[in-house]
């Protein structure tokens, strides 16, 4: 009797934790999406699909490299970060990567895949947009008719950490463009 | 003594009293001596089966439902969704664990549902807030959230698939982190080993040890590939001994360790390891610099070495010399490596392997013929055909040298018909 109490509190003490990582990790996202600094992004998107979240568009960022800021010892595949900051149109650009958290502005936490002299490659941790099943094709296609003009991502930015809030096609958001009559 | 036999004897009993050849209190001891036999277990493990995929389909199902990305849903609803279907597998596991804990199949069901739930709740917030987490950084926390379960609940098939993730998880990872797939295999072990200790003929022990070989090998390919470059052979053929040795030195007699995976895969993998390294072909690309080696291939090799020897010392100590010529291969390969060493062509540690698959293939034929084991026999010819078609078809070795390996061949396979010719006219006399 004693026995199954103890493994009854154990299992009520692991269904907690259980219960509390899916927990901190939305409120950990939420605050970022509520109070971290809007940037828009040029992207050019494709669609496919993940077996556990279901589809999504997968987004390419055209601006994935920069000059590297102070000394020169970064070692690929490590996390760095990377400095956001916004061109005089509006658009949010990579202004440089450093490998000590910066003292000021925003940045973001990544992995440089490739470096070149003076500048390295990174993969912005946001590049997915989940759309719910039916829409993702239309998604898509609407991006393939338009190749010449790029969709916008709004990015919340915090701490080291960003979230996609909206995907816009032109001056409207995803879900407007497909809802409207093609 | 296993259940089939017993129920045979029963079955026997009444027989063997009306004809007089036992009297019935001697029927009744036999009964009394072996107890009564459990018919239910089949129904049982068919409940226990049907429970656990019932609830990983439900399960699956529900991923796939929620995968859907419910644009109606705002963010709160979906966080509601997920942490209530979280909550309903913890509280039916919770009860399962208080009212239901003798009951194996409420145990695996609930256990599996719960941790696919843990999964899913997960993935619906990363769904929700568009998160591209590293797929492994997301394995390893749900499977570490899930182990706990593996002991509270004592759950194979939770066990199974935290194995089957970690190995995922090691394949998707790079760089020395990978190491740390030792750890995560190491704090499941302890379940396994309970199995083994507690419950050895049950059909969830087998299964669940098949996977754990399978995964482990994975993951020792995995881990050590990029250290074991120019060693790669001898530490294989060493891992595959110490599998099949164990398998032969932990059960008294080899009906018992029939179905668990250790001599099946140790024989396989030597068996198939032992036939690519008698191609030329293969010992010409290891272009051996000793100097190349890593000291961490050299610690991996001496370990598994030193390991076979303690196995083997055991197996002639048990009289089970038979046993004794596959865990040889590593020797023979470490006497390739040297031959290798000196004599860059290739040729003599292909000479060496080829000697020694067309020995064990003869002994495998004598003992059979031995032992009156047809299979034993027939696992002789197949290995002996394999190589004769194969070295057939060797274009690259050079006519004398093949030349040379047919006649060897030749001369063992008339050696052993005259042997078996002999011993088969020895038993016509003593008939």
């Amino acid at each position: 009797m004693k026995n199954k109490r103890l493994l009854l509190c154990l299992f009520i003490v692991v269904s907690l934790l259980q219960a509390a990582v899916p927990l901190y990790m939305a409120w950990r996202w939420e605050d970022i999406l509520q109070t971290g600094h809007r940037f828009y992004w040029q992207t050019a998107p494709v669609d496919p699909a993940d077996a556990f979240k279901g589809r999504y568009v997968d987004l390419r960022f055209k601006e994935d490299t920069a000059p590297i800021i102070g000394a020169d010892n970064l070692i690929l595949g490590q996390q760095v970060y990377a400095l956001i900051a916004e061109n005089a149109g509006g658009q949010a650009y990579i202004s440089g990567v450093s490998v000590n958290r910066p003292e000021q502005g925003y940045y973001v936490k990544v992995r440089a895949y490739a470096k070149g002299p003076g500048t390295a490659y990174v993969n912005l941790p946001f590049t997915r947009y989940y759309l719910p099943e039916n829409l993702a094709p239309a998604a898509e296609n609407a991006y393939r008719e338009r190749a010449g003009k790029t969709g916008v991502a709004a990015v919340r930015i915090k701490d080291g950490y960003g979230v996609i809030e909206q995907l816009y096609i032109g001056e409207q958001t995803l879900y407007e463009f497909l809802r409207q009559p093609q | 003594m296993n259940k089939k036999a017993v129920e045979w004897l029963y079955q026997q009993l009444p027989e063997l009293v009306d004809q007089g050849v036992l009297p019935a209190e001697s029927a009744e001891r036999i009964r009394k001596y072996y107890g009564p036999v459990d018919g239910n277990t089949g129904t049982r493990t068919f409940l226990v089966i049907f429970g656990v995929i019932g609830a990983l389909l439900v399960g699956l199902g529900i991923i796939l439902i929620l995968a859907h990305n419910w644009a109606q849903l705002s963010k709160l609803n979906r966080l509601a969704v997920s942490l209530s279907l979280l909550v309903a597998a913890q509280v039916l596991a919770g009860g399962v664990l208080w009212f239901k804990r003798d009951s194996t199949a409420w145990r695996e069901g609930a256990a599996t549902l719960l941790m696919l739930m843990v999964g899913a709740a997960m993935a619906l917030v990363g769904q929700t807030y568009h998160l591209v987490e590293d797929a492994d950084v997301f394995l390893l926390t749900w499977m570490l959230l899930s182990l706990p379960v593996v002991y509270l609940l004592n759950s194979a098939s939770v066990a199974i698939l935290y194995t089957v993730g970690i190995t995922f998880w090691a394949g998707s990872h790079y760089g020395l982190s990978k190491q740390w797939v030792w750890g995560l295999l190491g704090v499941v072990l302890p379940h396994y080993w309970g199995l083994l200790k507690h419950n050895r003929y049950a059909n969830t022990t087998a299964i669940s040890w098949w996977v754990l070989t399978v995964c482990f090998y994975i993951c020792f390919t995995v881990a050590f590939s990029n250290y074991l470059a120019g060693l790669g052979f001898l530490v294989f053929s060493a891992l595959f001994s110490v599998t099949y040795l164990s398998g032969e030195l932990g059960f008294i007699s080899p009906d018992q360790g029939r179905r668990l995976p250790f001599t099946a895969v140790g024989l396989a993998g030597s068996i198939g390891l032992t036939f690519i390294l008698t191609f030329n072909e293969v010992w010409r690309n290891v272009a051996l610099a000793w100097s190349s080696v890593l000291p961490a291939a050299w610690v991996i090799a001496a370990v598994l070495l030193v390991l076979v020897a303690a196995g083997t010392v055991r197996l002639i100590k048990n009289r089970k010399r038979e046993a004794g010529k596959f865990a040889a291969l590593p020797w023979v390969v470490g006497l390739a490596y040297l031959i290798q060493s000196y004599d860059h062509s290739g040729l003599g540690a292909t000479l060496v392997l080829n000697v020694y698959m067309l020995g064990l293939s003869i002994s495998l034929i004598a003992q059979g013929v031995r032992e009156f084991h047809l299979g034993i026999v027939n696992l002789g010819m197949i290995m002996l055909a394999a190589l004769i078609v194969a070295r057939f078809f060797d274009i690259d070795v050079s006519f004398v040298v093949r030349g040379v390996i047919f006649v060897l061949l030749g001369i063992g396979f008339l050696a052993a018909n005259v042997v078996l010719v002999r011993r088969k006219a020895g038993w016509k006399n003593e008939k």
